[in-house]
């Protein structure tokens, strides 16, 4: 079944957005507020000496300069909270905080700040460092195995081993990472920009001893995160609280676009070894994939790169495996499609390298190998609309017509490529609650300590309030970003729709419940006396028959006050099915023969994911996604000295996000299913899975165009020039 | 310390604002005047989302200083609707559904207004590069660019 | 570190007295893409903020006995609508028009392009090829300097202190000329030049009589090759002639291997370039 976006409610918040109305955090005014700027490490690895703030000082404007000498202790292991202490474990690690009156003479002060460094030995580079095994990958097990793949690969018919990489990304959303501190006594209030209120809420309140219900926190808008303004966010959030305290009034620290590339966190570079056997007629036999990703000298943290390997194709024996090995640089922490994003890329690469070995065409390969349960985990699928997803996606894009051998396509100076990739992202939930009100104005409002990215939570939460309840969707408020809030989910991984969305359906029904028992039971009603099963809501009248009234009045009239149901959801603990969302992904290039240059200029895709509350919304974010694929193919690197260990130009002129014009034309399917047996109402979470297998379809597409297979990410120029 | 003192016009209306000889438009439109629908992105001119029209010329207000605008007319964000009703483009990109996060809407709306002033038939191609300075992590432009097309269209038909 | 002063002169001579009198603490305002940015980075703090964008001669363009005087703070969006210079210079305006996003083009210069002195300057190969001239005044008085001769490596130019670039003449030319500026750029659009390059020749009766090729992004400063041009003066351009020329331009490159491209790749794509932008300036030639 195809969805259709013209009837979708329109966004929420977008008449504030178009006319900048929205406040975000860093344009809330507070009083008597300071602000900071801070003093970063140039060198990697080392301790702070003298600092000498003198001359800072002078400065108008300047307050205070704070330095790990004079900040309280926080007690928080595995990740590193600034001004703890003096040791410098990467470059642009903060070293001192500078308050001033304005941000500008906080700049200015940090920039006349002088630190002596004693410099230590550092490891810059992945292949210096020496590889273990982290606890987790991802919210996934390190390692896998089933079967006996080492064996599989030997008697394997045909059987390929390849070498993939992909480079540190950042998120780089728009809106740069913001947060104001405030204290009164033991009660602290935080605005900022959060993808985690009620964690945030929890772990703040851990870090400096208080109550959990004594700390507010607040995101009401947020400038995109992508997973940059959660857990990466933190440390620097905690930072600035600290200081805050220390100064006795309150603080702002707004980070700037130069530092959004060593505190913010990033998307692990990694090193991936792909094996492949299969049968002659294209069965895979064994899949082993082992990869090697950096984390900091003080955390630990890798992306479930194997995920999509586990469970996207059959295969009886595989292993998988997952090292890290310490630098000297910035945290990892997920990013859009963390680990599925650049695991997809090998493993659909390796895809596609098999299909030229067998010369099978690589959509006909994928058909073959569909996984009729999860293997990984030995349970049935809730549903798997991948067979669907590759039809309508191939049918869409005229895949047929595509000759196998590459090189077969050319325009003018322009090579043209086809290629394709699958994809899939695990449906994640996590506990949530939500609360659904009526007001004697008859306006339903929803309140629920979720935050929206800009992915359209706000949106939702209107419509699933109005659907559930038989009130239109103008008539709806939504409260979000709060921890005064009943509990929402994290906005990440995909999962906070698939989270609240049970909760509101509940809240909502158990609302309507009592609206009508109210109706039946109210002698002045029009209703009374009728059963409440025999009314119902719509476009905000309560029907029975020919009788009716509207919600608003029996409100007025029995409930002056107004009511709200409040219901919490959880996720199963041992769910007897495994949920994942699947896409295919077809992609078209062109690249100029001579020059090298490679533009995406059609990418089609099909996805089924669960129940799609809003079409018109589920496309942007499937359309996002894909453009996250399109940069990790094609254009973002964070590029480090291997000398200096600091990022090599720190600008948005020199970390290239994708532009308008480097756009293809898209292609969106949306393959509904009905999903009666996962518990967030159908829902699955779409986010992430744009962004898995666009990068390897991209690249499956430029081999086929040019002959070239690129396995390192992104593909540059260079990997594309012919030889003279 | 001292301040220039800056007469200027400022969506329509006279304004007057003391600002540092350093200090940019940006800064003096944000943290001055509380006009925060002015975004600050980057800093350095690279993402667009401070984008204002400066006597009929689309700048970044990063680029600029706030002691510039003596004597000029600048446009923001806030001055592009008149009261509830709404540019052409701001209701098109609400229908559309053509922003998410809204950081860079401002600025996407503020460049279109200029590229339409300009050229009011553009091509699909022009409107990609013509924007091409205006970044969005969010939508892949894809609909911004059809919103705008669209609006483009419709103004077409009116004046015809 | 002092506050800085911000002024806006009305004239040349009070710009040059400003920044004299600002003893090496001034620095001259046009259109400000650089300076800002480094203002605020806290790599520059100036004393003095000269705006150069009221001074009538740097904000002009004009056409004097066939020549072109473009003011060194017209900016690029300025240049992009006149009709007049960009029939007369279409690889001139296209190298201006490339610098950046239009926000940039709103306020961005030639002279700032060129005093910002970065190798990869994409007005600055087309002007170079063009045989612009710019004219300087400082506190000795008025010279004018052909353009090649002001970049002396990244970052640094030829400017004496206090002199200021006030205008670029585009020289008068023959019917039958044509230029064209073209760049390799990692994304579609905003991207500093990986390698750029810009061609401005004089066909007579299918014969090239005159060229000029300048290269960016290839050396320390923006070259002039001519080696390519003696390859096509006098050819028909020919597939033998532009490959010379190609050969010639790949063996003026002296790049460096960075994050934007190798030095195998620009010293390539240098040929790739030269190529095409001489296709397209002999096919403007031909139509002119």
């Amino acid at each position: 079944m195809m969805l259709r976006e013209d009837r979708s409610p329109r966004r929420y918040e977008a008449a504030l957005k178009v006319r900048g109305a929205a406040r975000f955090t860093a344009e809330i005014p507070v009083a008597s507020m300071l602000h900071a700027a801070l003093v970063l490490s140039p060198l990697p690895s080392g301790r702070v000496g003298r600092i000498d703030a003198g001359e800072a000082l002078a400065l108008p404007g300047i307050v205070r300069v704070l330095t790990h000498a004079e900040m309280p202790r926080i007690d928080r292991p595995g990740v590193l909270i600034p001004l703890q202490g003096p040791d410098v474990h990467h470059a642009g690690q903060p070293v001192a905080l500078v308050a001033a009156t304005t941000p500008a003479a906080a700049r200015r002060g940090a920039a006349s700040v002088e630190v002596a460094y004693e410099r230590r030995p550092a490891i810059l580079n992945l292949a210096d460092g020496e590889p273990f095994a982290p606890k987790t990958a991802g919210r996934t097990a390190t390692d896998s195995r089933r079967g006996d793949p080492e064996t599989a690969l030997r008697q394997a018919e045909v059987a390929i081993g390849r070498r993939y990489t992909t480079a540190t990304n950042n998120h780089h959303p728009m809106e740069p990472q913001c947060v104001t501190a405030q204290w009164d006594g033991e009660r602290l209030t935080v605005l900022t920009t959060t993808q985690a209120v009620f964690a945030h809420r929890l772990a703040i309140a851990e870090c400096f001893g208080l109550r959990p219900e004594d700390v507010r926190i607040v995101s009401h808008y947020l400038g995109g995160g992508f997973g940059a303004k959660g857990g990466a966010w933190f440390p620097h959030l905690v930072m600035a609280i600290a200081a805050a305290r220390v100064l006795g009034r309150p603080l702002r620290l707004e980070l700037t676009r130069e530092q959004m590339f060593t505190l913010t966190g990033r998307r692990q570079e990694t090193v991936q070894d792909l094996k492949l056997g299969a049968t002659k007629d294209g069965r895979l036999t064994a899949i082993v994939h082992e990869s090697l990703a950096p984390t900091s000298m003080f955390g630990e943290y890798a992306d479930a790169l194997a995920t999509v390997t586990r469970v996207l194709h059959a295969c009886p024996n595989v292993a998988t495996r997952q090292r890290l090995a310490r630098v000297n640089a910035p945290q990892p922490n997920p990013a859009r499609a963390p680990g599925e994003g650049p695991g997809s890329f090998a493993l659909e690469s390796a895809l596609d390298e098999l299909a030229y070995e067998l010369d099978l065409d690589p959509l006909e390969l994928r058909l073959r190998n569909i996984a009729a349960h999860d293997q990984h985990v030995d349970l049935p699928w809730s549903s798997n609309g991948l067979r669907e997803c590759y039809r309508a996606g191939a049918a869409s894009f005229g895949w047929a017509r595509r000759p196998m051998r590459p090189g077969s396509l050319r325009e003018g100076h322009q090579a043209i490529g086809i290629g394709m990739a699958a994809a899939c992202y695990p449906a994640y939930r996590m506990a949530s609650e939500a609360a659904v009100g009526i007001g004697a104005d008859g306006r339903v409002k929803v309140r629920c300590g979720t935050q929206d990215m800009g992915s359209g939570t706000y949106t939702v939460l209107a419509q699933l309030a109005a659907e559930a309840l038989g009130m239109s969707y103008a008539e709806v408020d939504v409260e979000l970003g709060d921890s005064l809030l009943p509990e929402g989910p994290y906005s990440g991984g995909s999962m906070a729709t698939a989270s609240f969305t049970p909760a509101v359906e509940t809240a909502a029904r158990d609302l309507r419940g009592r609206l009508l028992a109210l109706a039946s039971a109210d002698a002045a009603s029009p209703l009374a006396g009728i059963a409440p099963e025999r009314m119902s809501i719509a476009d905000g009248m309560i029907r029975s028959g020919n009788r009716s009234e509207p919600v608003s009045e029996l409100v007025a009239r029995r409930a002056p006050q107004g009511l709200e149901a409040r219901a919490g959801a959880a996720p199963e603990a041992r769910p007897d099915f495994s949920a994942f969302g699947f896409g295919a992904v077809f992609a078209e290039v062109r690249v100029d023969s001579d020059l090298g240059e490679v533009r995406v200029s059609r990418l089609t895709a099909a996805y089924a994911a669960g129940r799609i509350l809003n079409p018109l919304l589920a496309r942007s974010q499937f359309v996002g996604g894909l453009i996250w694929g399109v940069g990790m193919a094609l254009h973002e690197a964070t590029v480090m000295d291997p000398h200096l260990g600091r990022v090599v130009g720190t600008s948005l002129a020199d970390y290239l996000i994708p532009v308008h014009a480097d756009m293809p034309a898209f292609d969106i399917h949306m393959v509904e299913e009905d999903e009666p047996r996962l518990g967030s109402g159908g829902v699955k979470g779409i986010g992430m899975l744009g962004t898995v297998g666009t990068a390897a379809a991209i690249a499956n597409a430029v081999f086929h165009a040019t002959g070239r297979r690129v396995r390192d990410l992104p593909i540059r120029v260079e990997h594309l020039l012919r030889p003279d | 310390m001292s301040k220039t003192h800056v007469t200027t016009t400022i969506n329509g209306e006279p304004t007057e604002y003391l600002c540092e000889a350093s200090q940019s438009m940006l800064d003096v439109l944000r943290d001055e005047l509380d006009l925060t629908g002015t975004k600050e992105g980057c800093g350095s001119g690279d993402c667009g989302a401070c984008s204002i029209i400066v006597d009929d010329r689309l700048v970044c207000a990063c680029l600029m200083l706030g002691a510039e605008a003596e004597g000029r007319r600048v446009l923001t964000i806030e001055g592009m609707s008149h009261g509830d009703k709404l540019h052409p483009l701001q209701q098109k990109f609400i229908e559309m559904a053509a922003l998410q996060c809204g950081v860079c809407t401002p600025g996407m709306l503020i460049a279109a207004k200029a590229l339409l002033d300009r050229n009011p038939n553009p091509s699909e191609t022009e409107v990609r590069f013509g924007l091409a300075g205006n970044l969005c992590r969010c939508t892949g432009y894809d609909k911004i660019v059809r919103a705008v097309l669209d609006v483009a269209a419709e103004q077409r038909e009116t004046t015809r | 570190m002092m506050e800085a002063q911000y002024r806006a002169p009305g004239s040349v001579d009070e710009a040059v007295a400003l920044m004299a009198g600002a003893g090496g603490k001034g620095r001259v305002l046009a259109g400000g893409t650089d300076l800002l940015v480094q203002m605020r980075a806290g790599m520059v703090a100036p004393g003095l903020i000269v705006d150069v964008k009221r001074i009538a001669e740097m904000t002009a363009i004009s056409q004097i006995a066939g020549a072109w005087r473009v003011g060194a703070a017209v900016t690029g969006a300025e240049i992009h609508d006149h009709a007049g210079l960009k029939k007369a210079w279409p690889g001139v305006v296209e190298a201006i028009n490339l610098i950046g996003s239009k926000q940039v083009q709103g306020r961005a210069s030639a002279g700032g392009n060129l005093c910002n002195a970065s190798p990869a300057a994409d007005s600055v190969p087309a002007l170079v090829a063009a045989g612009a001239i710019a004219t300087v005044q400082g506190p000795n008085g008025r010279r004018e300097v052909p353009v090649e001769q002001i970049p002396a490596g990244p970052g640094k130019t030829s400017l004496k202190p206090g002199e200021i670039v006030v205008s670029f003449t585009l020289p008068a030319r023959p019917a039958g000329s044509g230029d064209a500026y073209l760049r390799l750029i990692p994304r579609t659009e905003m991207d500093i030049a990986v390698v750029g390059c810009g061609v401005n020749l004089t066909m007579k009766d299918g014969t090239c009589t005159a060229a000029r090729v300048a290269l960016g992004a290839v050396a320390p400063t923006v070259l002039l090759v001519e080696g390519a041009a003696k390859a096509l003066v006098g050819s028909k351009l020919d597939d033998k002639a532009i490959e010379a020329a190609a050969a010639a331009c790949r063996a003026a490159c002296k790049p460096i291997d960075d994050k934007r491209g190798t030095i195998v790749y620009r010293t390539k794509i240098a040929g790739v370039l030269l190529k095409r932008a001489v296709a397209i300036a002999a096919e403007r030639a031909r139509s002119n």
